[in-house]
């Protein structure tokens, strides 16, 4: 959209001086307009992971949309064009949909050769309760033609000079499932500001690209948008092209679900920790699949043995795992973490490298030095 | 065999042709390591020419029209990477001045041989 729309005021970056974020605690700051923000491993202690530890990734600047003049506006192959105001959205059905969120070049820092892109580490990901308005029901509104075959999804934000706006098409066979909503709420308060006030899409098992923000108009259409972030961006290639390697634009596939992998968040990189047993954990998910096993070497990856997955066990989410290792005798120790899925799909011992960054899942990695 | 046979044979000339190529290229090839020396010295010193850098860096606080410059600073890249990343901005509405002095300056300060930079931590905001 543009800041025709009213209430639409883009923030400068003179207001970004001081390094710190409204609603967010202590994080990673990659880029600070826009605002580009990584959760620290360490400050990953719960399933939900709060709002105020998530992190945050912006194309374009933040805009300020004002409740009042919000509309999302739903137009193309409808048969009656929509012009929904927040009142409105919140007087639809409500649906609770938790979803993990992971940005799709999480990890992009671990490729070599090096890649540019935001130099995420591991924590361009989170897992949140988002609340709003099953996509089907606005469709259902406005009549979407029966031939449609892409939601066309625009939001407030705007770039600088010729930047290009950031447009997402998510294919019907996605739309249409109960799971893809409306958001206006995520972990039980309004979506906050820097996460897509007053509305985002929430798109589960999707890449965080698909899953815009301030999401503020909707062309049903036949085909998806050409732009720069559907057209180009956000696109894998079909064929892996090798580490340094090249792949040509037509063999680029737009990406939707996400790979298998885990993390550790417990103990810490390189710590040290006292003689006894030792408490393991993280996460691991797996796009639209569930995970299924999480397994723990405490060798470098020699002998693997079975993590307990927590109880929590939805679609679309993560799951925590916990391993006790009592270590025999002190020293240095590596241990590795690979997840499996429920299509089968097993965490690599190295993510292939592919020119945008995306999708890195190689086998988590930890040094531990256990003290005599 | 067949060298020794080149050697003796009547000069013809394509002979000669083909002689005087294969000693003009060793030629070359003695002085490849001396002429490659030359060039990264020329580079290096250009390079790292303080003129140069601080014109680079001049035109580096230019972006901050669209974006803050620690989205720059992240990046590690070698030159054909950063000339990527330069025919994108300029794509995307970029005016850059002196694209050399810019160039070198990213390349010598935010190469890919440097190591990663750290990623500072925000303080805590209320809302």
């Amino acid at each position: 959209m543009s800041f025709l729309a009213a209430g639409v005021t883009p923030f400068s970056a003179s207001a970004q001086s001081p390094l710190s974020f409204p609603g967010k605690r202590s994080l990673m700051v990659h880029s600070e307009f826009p605002e580009d923000l990584e959760t620290p491993v360490e400050a990953f202690d719960s399933w939900i992971t709060p709002n105020d530890t998530f992190f945050v990734r912006q194309h374009l600047p933040r805009p300020k949309v004002a409740a009042a003049a919000y509309r999302l506006k739903v137009s193309g192959m409808v048969s009656s064009p929509l012009d929904l105001s927040l009142d409105n959205l919140r007087k639809m059905p409500q649906v609770k949909v938790a979803a993990t969120l992971e940005c799709a070049g999480n990890g992009r820092s671990y490729f070599r050769p090096k890649l540019p892109g935001l130099q995420w580490t591991k924590g361009a990901i989170g897992n949140a309760e988002w609340r709003g308005v099953r996509l089907t029901d606005i469709l259902k509104k406005a009549g979407a033609a029966t031939a449609a075959r892409y939601g066309n999804f625009n939001g407030a934000d705007v770039g600088a000079g010729k930047t290009p706006d950031f447009i997402r098409s998510i294919p019907m066979r996605k739309l249409m499932l109960e799971s893809t909503i409306v958001a206006l709420e995520m972990n039980g308060e309004p979506l906050p500001e820097i996460h897509g006030f007053p509305a985002r899409l929430i798109v589960p098992g999707w890449d965080g690209a698909s899953w815009v923000k301030w999401v503020n108009d909707l062309k049903v259409d036949e085909k998806p948008d050409s732009g720069f972030y559907f057209g180009t961006a956000y696109r894998y290639p079909k064929y892996a092209v090798g580490p340094g390697g090249a792949a040509r634009p037509e063999d680029m596939e737009v990406l939707e679900g996400m790979a298998v992998k885990s993390f550790f968040t417990r103990p810490a990189d390189q710590s040290k920790v006292k003689a006894g047993p030792v408490n393991v954990q993280g996460f691991a998910w797996a796009g639209e699949h569930r995970v299924t096993r999480v397994e723990i070497s405490t060798d470098g990856g020699g002998k693997w043995q079975d993590a307990r997955l927590g109880t929590q066990n939805i679609p679309f989410c993560w799951r925590t795992f916990q391993f006790s290792f009592t270590p025999p005798k002190p020293g240095h120790y590596v241990l590795c973490s690979r997840a499996t899925d429920s299509s089968g799909r097993v965490q690599p011992i190295e993510a292939p490298w592919n020119p945008p960054g995306y999708l890195w899942n190689s086998i988590d990695r930890i040094g531990i030095m256990v003290e005599g | 065999m067949r060298f020794i046979l080149l050697w003796n044979t009547r000069k013809t000339e394509p002979v000669r042709a083909a002689r005087s190529r294969v000693f003009l290229s060793l030629l070359a090839a003695r002085h490849v390591p001396f002429a490659l020396l030359m060039l990264i010295t020329a580079l290096a010193a250009f390079a790292a020419d303080p003129a140069t850098l601080a014109k680079g860096a001049a035109e580096e606080k230019r972006c901050v029209g669209c974006h803050g410059l620690r989205i720059i600073g992240t990046q590690r890249l070698n030159r054909t990477g950063w000339e990527r990343e330069l025919d994108k901005m300029v794509r995307w509405g970029a005016t850059i001045k002196d694209r050399d002095a810019l160039l070198h300056y990213l390349v010598a300060t935010y190469g890919d041989d440097k190591p990663a930079a750290p990623l500072p931590r925000s303080e805590s905001a209320k809302k």
